[in-house]
């Protein structure tokens, strides 16, 4: 009985981690909404995420961060506002994804 | 034997993993004429500090290049690098320096 149950646990856990099914928010941002959408005004809603594989803890660089920031602005022509940042982490086996997501409102 | 151990651990000492703690960015202007950037840094070791001076020279240092203007558009990065027993903690950001057109 005993064993079973170790073994439905230990099971599980694998399960668990083998698919990543954590998650972490580390920190959201927002910035800009002192710009009002002007009527008539076009705009559209832009978005850019990136994310880098984590193995063991060891990473190089922040690069994936910068790399965000590029698309979105390279979505944008106009003035680029109500900027969101969110920063998270999925968790998998042994590894991890760090995850950046940037949005905004673009008005042409 | 002391040798390769020297070897491994001149190696780790070396070696650092970075890691992000923070990330912003501000409203984005349409003009994206001048990016100014600047970053500060300070040395930790084993995590005992006083102070956080580095991030505010890092945005004197950002003011510093758009004296008279505006800068939006602020993307501020706060990040760790972990060596074997000292830490590397620094600020970096960037944005767009809008002068007056008198300035210009």
């Amino acid at each position: 009985m005993i064993k079973n149950t170790f073994s439905t646990l230990a099971l599980l856990s694998a399960v668990l981690l083998l698919n990543g099914c954590t998650s972490s928010i580390h920190m959201v941002n927002t910035d800009g909404f002192d710009q009002a959408i002007p009527a008539g005004v076009d705009y559209k809603y832009v978005e850019a995420s990136t994310k880098q594989h984590v193995f063991l803890g060891f990473a190089a660089n922040t690069n994936y961060v910068d790399d965000a920031r590029q698309s979105l602005i390279a979505q944008c022509d106009g003035e680029l506002t109500a900027v969101s940042t969110q920063y998270s982490t999925d968790h998998s086996f042994l590894s991890w994804y760090n995850k950046i997501l940037m949005k905004g409102v673009c008005i042409q | 034997m002391i040798r390769k151990f020297c070897l491994l651990f001149i190696a780790l000492t070396l070696s650092g993993c970075v890691g992000l703690n923070t990330v912003s960015m501000t409203q984005i202007p349409k003009d994206k004429d001048q990016l100014v950037e600047a970053n500060a840094h300070d040395w930790v070791f084993l995590n005992f500090t006083t102070q956080n001076d580095f991030a505010d020279r890092a945005v004197d240092n950002l003011k510093a290049q758009c004296v008279g203007g505006k800068i939006s558009g602020v993307f501020t990065k706060h990040q760790t690098t972990s060596y074997l027993l000292v830490f590397k903690r620094e600020v970096i950001v960037s944005g767009y320096c809008s002068l007056p057109k008198d300035i210009m």
